[in-house]
């Protein structure tokens, strides 16, 4: 069950346009923020709020790469995947990030702190290579840049544990 | 008609056919995955590539998403096609698991072909594959996502052309994903046809997985006979076993699809406790003893009582040489009957709608499927007759308005107008949509019984009304349907229903009239059987000893009689009595003689669909006991036989003709075109019909001369105005569902699991009247003798004052035909205890 609240904003938002299918991925985005990700449950939800079968939410929750169906961690990096990263150093930042945090894409660390998604282009091709975190976008990375990144997130985050 | 050059070859077609179909009129078969007749184009597969070298625009194109224009060149065979193709298809098959030696489709595999044809042998990706986890999809249709080649075609058939919403396609990229939210059954009853529509094997037969490649079957094109629509199937039967049915194309019915209880009805032909043998008083014998004592005891009672005495009954399910021979036998012999087993007040409905059914009015499926307003009345089409929800999705998806009239809780898998009335006003609903539609048209053209008529429609439009919508809809149409159901409607109403097609059948609007009759061959039993009497009428008679004697040819709701402790007793008071079946039921355990006769797919025959077309079906296998069945209680028989064992059935009609003293020829392909010949020269109608019985894939159009010569009838006006809504009383009301009613699907082990649980169905008004909660379990007392469990079922979308419960064939109905039966709320039980 959605908390009653969320549930209301989303009936209100709904409420404002002629058909509430238009606004199925910013309910799913709200669902997600609320969440963390998208469980079953939320598809569910989210079908019904905006009178669509459950399976043609499915669709557009597993088409998106900013829609999650499974928990992921508190920061999300998204490493651009696209022929002008892969020109300008996109494999060695993927393998640094991965050795760094000890995971592998599409993994979340134990810590649930980080995870690695890959994403194709996200236009910062001027900076390439770059990355997204939790949809801030970081260009021209070096292994340099990314200790100091993830070594900021740390200090911020000292007792993260999930 | 555009004229265009196909690899050196000039064809002229149709304005906006498209290459892939000119190309396969010339005999060419361009490569295709996504391109489906049924569902047009959209280029997803990119596999069916061709090079225009003449043409508004050269070089590669997709030849199902080109119109063929006038004076291109096309060419399908030259380098650059070859090598797209080529590629396309290796690409295509990159992920694929090549496991075709343990995959059902293999052998009949569109990836197979192409990949073979496209040139693609050698593997060069040396990659790892996606793999994916594969869901339950139900007992019917088996999932295997890996071999998907991602052609669209299942969801874009499922979703778009069924209407249905539970199968999806997930995922992006190389993670895409046909299925389900979750694991479960299809929601679809059309589910089926995803076997046929996927190129490879992603959705495959689930009963029919492992038992034999296309090459080990017997195969033969066949007729569904599962309702009155007559759908093209094409059954396959292996080692005496019936194991699987596709669906055929017929672009007159069910175009290229069928329904699941179609799909998978056919099990009783193969269940083990068929009845194979013949048996006198229940002792299994030789033909030869229940042949002579079959004759004996018809002349024994030919002997020392009236021949009208002896009663024949025959059922929807028969074939029309079953029908002809029993009415001509009964004539010859001052039998009574044929009497026509079938549901309460159906077979009088059947005869009106043939009486009304004027040759120019008669609408095919594909007549449906074009229509723009199509008006069903007392029909539920999902439940009686499948296939036509499919041809009315596709009206609704060309923009048609379709409104339903009709007491039950109709549900369509799209968007409707459901009207939900009583019988005895539906009449008057239909009356008043069609004379608003009329007024101000011009009628002066109309004879004195067709103002008759309209002046009594507006009578009846005084009693109802109507949202406008339909109205103007109707007004607007040019090529209106009218849809009239023979089971939830008064006696008149079919006739009212083709009189109203007819009076909006006009110079710039013509009207198409299309009923759904009960059974396989309703319109063959209709015709042929006697007209004054019925099933329960026939019981009445054997109660008052005017019967002794009861000859039942594949019977259908009497089979069940015994099933019912009222009943049990009737057929005590016969002297004799004769059962032919390939069934097991109480009337065929009781019978003093038994004579186990064939199925459809064993003797063939023909069956006339509710619109008049004939199609005839030929013999697809011997039959036997099925070699799963005699394999199972030991090693092969040591003694070498020519007989094939449990093959002693014969077509019902043979004992009928022996007894009439018809000479046929002993072997069995003869005897089938004799018994042709003479059903076809003995009823003058018929002779549109061919000698060699072979109808063709379309089946032959028989028109009924019209017994009113184009007047109009004169309606009595039987609207009963007796039932007000103060009565306490509820009607309660066996109905049709999709599977679990009719006879011969209701007996197929592959269908028991899809089967739903009996549910009484009611509106919530009536609901809240005697205190009932949805879920409740609920009994219902029919009468001191009969009690009914069930469970309820609140519908908001039906009328209120009835139950409907599912017309199964084990029910224990006290009353002949399952006629409706007015219950009390004193008749209506919770589980514990009184409502009250």
């Amino acid at each position: 069950m959605l908390p009653a609240d969320l549930k209301k904003n989303l009936q209100t938002k709904i409420a404002t346009v002629s058909h509430p299918r238009e606004l199925v991925v910013d309910v799913l985005f709200d669902i997600q923020m609320h969440y963390g990700h998208l469980t079953d449950e939320a598809i569910h939800e989210a079908a019904e709020l905006c009178g669509m079968a459950p399976v043609e939410v499915e669709e557009l929750a597993t088409f998106y790469t900013f829609t999650f169906r499974e928990p992921v961690g508190k920061y999300v990096i998204h490493v651009c995947d696209s022929v002008v990263c892969w020109m300008n150093g996109y494999q060695t930042i993927r393998e640094y990030l991965c050795s760094k945090l000890n995971i592998n894409m599409g993994e979340t660390t134990p810590d649930g702190l980080f995870t690695l998604i890959p994403v194709c282009c996200i236009g910062y091709c001027d900076r390439s290579p770059a990355i997204l975190v939790n949809r801030k976008v970081h260009g021209s990375l070096t292994p340099a840049k990314l200790d100091q990144l993830i070594e900021k997130i740390k200090m911020e985050n000292p007792a993260h544990v999930e | 008609m555009p004229t265009l050059t196909i690899d050196s070859r000039q064809i002229s077609v149709p304005g906006n056919t498209k290459v892939i179909d000119a190309a396969e009129r010339l005999g060419i078969m361009i490569p295709r995955f996504c391109y489906h007749p049924a569902l047009g184009a959209v280029g997803a597969c990119r596999v069916c590539a061709v090079n225009v070298k003449e043409g508004p625009m050269t070089g590669i194109q997709m030849s199902c998403m080109l119109d063929a224009g006038d004076g291109m060149v096309i060419s399908t065979h030259d380098k650059d096609a070859v090598d797209f193709r080529m590629a396309v298809i290796e690409w295509l098959m990159m992920n694929h698991p090549h496991d075709c030696p343990v995959c059902d489709e293999g052998g009949h595999c569109l990836l197979q072909d192409m990949t073979v044809s496209g040139g693609h042998g050698m593997r060069r990706y040396p990659g790892p594959k996606r793999t994916h986890q594969d869901q339950y999809l139900g007992p019917l249709v088996q999932h295997e996502m890996n071999r998907c080649i991602q052609c669209y075609r299942c969801v874009r058939y499922y979703r778009e052309y069924t209407g249905y919403k539970d199968l999806g396609v997930l995922g992006i990229g190389s993670r895409v994903y046909f299925g389900r939210t979750g694991d479960g059954r299809l929601e679809s009853p059309f589910a089926g046809n995803l076997i046929d529509i996927c190129p490879t094997g992603v959705f495959t037969d689930k009963p029919a997985r492992f038992k034999g490649r296309k090459w080990d079957f017997e195969r033969a094109a066949t007729v569904c006979t599962h309702c009155s629509l007559g759908c093209s199937t094409i059954t396959s039967s292996r080692y005496r076993e019936i194991i699987r049915q596709e669906a055929g194309i017929s672009p007159d019915t069910n175009d290229c699809f069928i329904c699941d209880r179609g799909r998978y009805g056919f099990g009783y032909a193969n269940l083990p406790d068929r009845p194979r043998q013949y048996r006198v008083n229940g002792n299994p014998c030789s033909r030869q003893t229940a042949w002579a004592k079959a004759l004996d005891l018809l002349d024994t009672t030919a002997n020392t009582n009236n021949p009208s005495t002896v009663a024949l009954l025959v059922s929807a399910r028969c074939t029309l040489e079953t029908l002809v021979t029993a009415k001509h036998l009964c004539h010859r012999k001052g039998w009574h009957g044929p009497v026509w087993d079938a549901p309460s007040g159906n077979d009088i409905k059947s005869r009106n709608a043939l009486d009304a059914l004027a040759p120019e009015l008669v609408a095919t499926m594909k007549d449906v499927r074009e229509s723009d307003f199509i008006l069903a009345i007392g029909t539920d089409p999902v439940n009686e007759a499948p296939v036509l929800t499919l041809a009315l999705r596709q009206a609704q998806r060309n923009g048609a308005h379709i409104t339903v009239i009709d007491p039950r809780p109709v549900s369509l898998p799209f968007d409707f107008e459901h009207l939900p009335t009583s019988p005895e006003e539906m009449g008057d609903q239909l009356a008043a949509i069609v004379c608003a539609a009329l007024g101000g048209t011009d009628l002066s053209h109309l004879s004195p019984a067709g103002k008759a008529f309209y002046d009594d429609l507006v009578l009846r439009n005084a009693a109802a009304t109507v949202p406008d919508e339909i109205v103007v809809a109707l007004k607007k149409s040019r090529h209106p349907v009218i849809v009239c159901g023979t089971h939830m409607v008064n006696e008149d109403l079919p006739v009212l229903a083709g009189e109203c097609a007819r009076m909006i059948n006009q110079p710039e609007r013509s009207a198409g009239l299309f009923y759904v009759l009960p059974g396989a061959n309703g319109f063959g039993a209709a015709m042929f059987t006697e007209t004054h009497t019925n099933a329960g009428l026939l019981l009445d008679k054997i109660k008052s000893n005017d019967i002794k004697t009861l000859i039942a040819i594949e019977p259908e709701g009497c089979a069940h009689v015994h099933s019912s402790p009222a009943m049990a007793g009737i057929l005590k008071s016969l002297d004799c009595l004769l059962v032919m079946d390939y069934l097991e039921s109480p009337l065929s355990r009781a019978a003093d003689v038994f004579i186990p006769t064939a199925t459809v797919f064993e003797s063939g025959g023909i069956f006339i669909n509710q619109n008049g077309t004939g199609r005839s079906m030929q013999p697809l296998y011997m039959g036997g006991t099925p070699i799963f069945q005699t394999g199972r209680t030991g090693p092969p028989p040591r003694l070498f036989e020519s007989d094939i064992p449990g093959a002693e059935h014969v077509p019902a009609w043979l004992p009928l003709a022996d007894w009439m003293g018809l000479s046929l020829s002993p072997d069995n392909s003869k005897r089938r075109l004799e018994i042709l010949k003479y059903t076809i020269e003995n009823e003058p109608w018929l002779s549109a019909l061919p000698i060699s019985g072979d109808t063709g894939e379309t089946g032959i159009k028989l028109r009924i001369p019209n017994r009113r010569l184009n007047e109009f009838a004169s309606l009595p006006h039987t609207r009963n105005n007796a039932g007000n809504s103060n009565s306490p009383e509820i009607s309660l009301y066996t109905v049709e569902q999709t599977f679990g009613t009719e006879l011969l699907s209701s007996g197929s082990p592959a269908l028991d699991e899809v089967i739903p649980q009996i549910r009484a169905a009611m509106h919530p008004a009536d609901a809240e009247f005697l205190n009932l909660a949805d879920g409740e379990n609920l009994t219902l007392v029919l009468d001191e003798n009969h009690e009914l469990p069930c469970n309820v079922k609140i519908e908001t979308d039906m009328a209120q004052g009835f139950i409907f419960i599912p017309r199964r064939p084990d029910l224990p109905w006290p009353v002949p035909g399952f006629a409706p039966i007015p219950l009390h709320p004193d008749q209506i039980r919770r589980e514990k205890g009184d409502l009250r």
